[in-house]
């Protein structure tokens, strides 16, 4: 597991999310900060931070109720993924060789990625508003391991 | 799924601890339409016998299009959306390991088999409801269902 200080999650920590929304096949899109003018093409607003997702599973969780996760019929996955908007997110913690992803938000709101291949894994990105990605699978542990 | 509900269940699963994988079952369904073909994998069976006397114990089973997967030390050897070929090579690397425990864990009964060998086989919930899940069928017929769904269908199991 990445510490919080090494993980490319750390701008995040302390952020709001807000315009979170839910894609085709139960993609997830999770913005932070603060919002940049839409696009031409563009109907969600992006925030300066963003977390995409595809292909990958997930589940959001409230103490002992589970909200939705990405195998429930849309409406349900999607009203859970509403429910991030606004609320802060406390901490993030990523498994160094899975990118699995545990991401905490105030009122004890838990955001739990899972990834389900092991030959295609770069399903889970890190996107900054200037367009630099950082995908947050298998891909981050490889090039950590490579740098050190 | 509170904190208790997954202790009573990994209390339930305890006589499978220390027991011996015998035989994987991995049923893959391919479908043919003109011009595209594709693979899926159906529900896995994993039999288990007792180590000492031979007989079999019980089947753990986890039905298809889950988010489950085998891991080697924090490592993915194979998972659902994996090809069948990678399927067939990592599953086999099970058959003879000894079961050391069950994780359950709240809210969603998320569950990790832990086998020797630092082998895991780790079943995520991805939904709120109780259609798609995992269990174990023991000998005598009773069932122990574990995974998600309401308090209700994993009392039964106490028959």
């Amino acid at each position: 597991m990445l510490n919080e200080n090494e993980s490319p999650l750390a701008p995040l920590i302390g952020q709001k999310a807000h315009g979170c929304w839910l894609g085709h096949g139960a993609a997830l899109f999770l913005e932070f900060g603060e919002p940049q003018p839409l696009g031409p093409r563009q109907r969600h607003p992006c925030g300066e931070w963003s977390l995409r997702s595809d292909l990958i599973l997930w589940r959001i969780d409230q103490g002992d109720r589970v909200l939705g996760g990405s195998e429930d019929n849309h409406v349900k996955s999607e009203a859970a993924v509403e429910q991030i908007n606004g609320r802060v997110l406390i901490s993030g913690h990523i498994s160094t060789f899975t990118g699995d992803t545990v991401l905490e938000f105030s009122d004890g709101l838990i955001l739990r990625t899972f990834l389900l291949s092991s030959e295609d894994d770069a399903r889970w990105n890190f996107k900054k508003f200037d367009g630099e990605y950082t995908p947050l699978g298998p891909l981050l542990a490889v090039a950590r391991e490579r740098e050190s | 799924m509170t904190s208790q509900d997954a202790e009573t269940l990994q209390k339930l699963s305890i006589p499978l601890w220390g027991s011996s994988l015998w035989r994987v079952r991995l049923n893959i369904q391919h479908s043919f339409e003109e011009g595209y073909s594709s693979e899926g994998k159906d529900t896995l069976f994993l039999d288990f016998r007792d180590l000492k006397k031979g007989n079999r114990v019980a089947t753990l089973w986890v039905s298809g299009s889950l988010g489950a997967r085998v891991e080697h030390l924090g490592r993915i050897l194979a998972a659902d959306l994996d090809s069948a070929a990678r399927c067939m090579e990592q599953f086999p690397k099970l058959v003879n390991k000894q079961l050391s425990k069950i994780d359950v864990t709240a809210p969603a009964g998320d569950t990790k088999f832990v086998f020797a060998d630092d082998l895991v086989l780790n079943c995520f919930t991805t939904n709120s409801s109780d259609y798609d899940c995992w269990g174990i069928d023991w000998e005598d017929g009773t069932r122990l269902k574990l995974g998600p769904g309401p308090r209700l269908w994993y009392e039964t199991a106490l028959r």
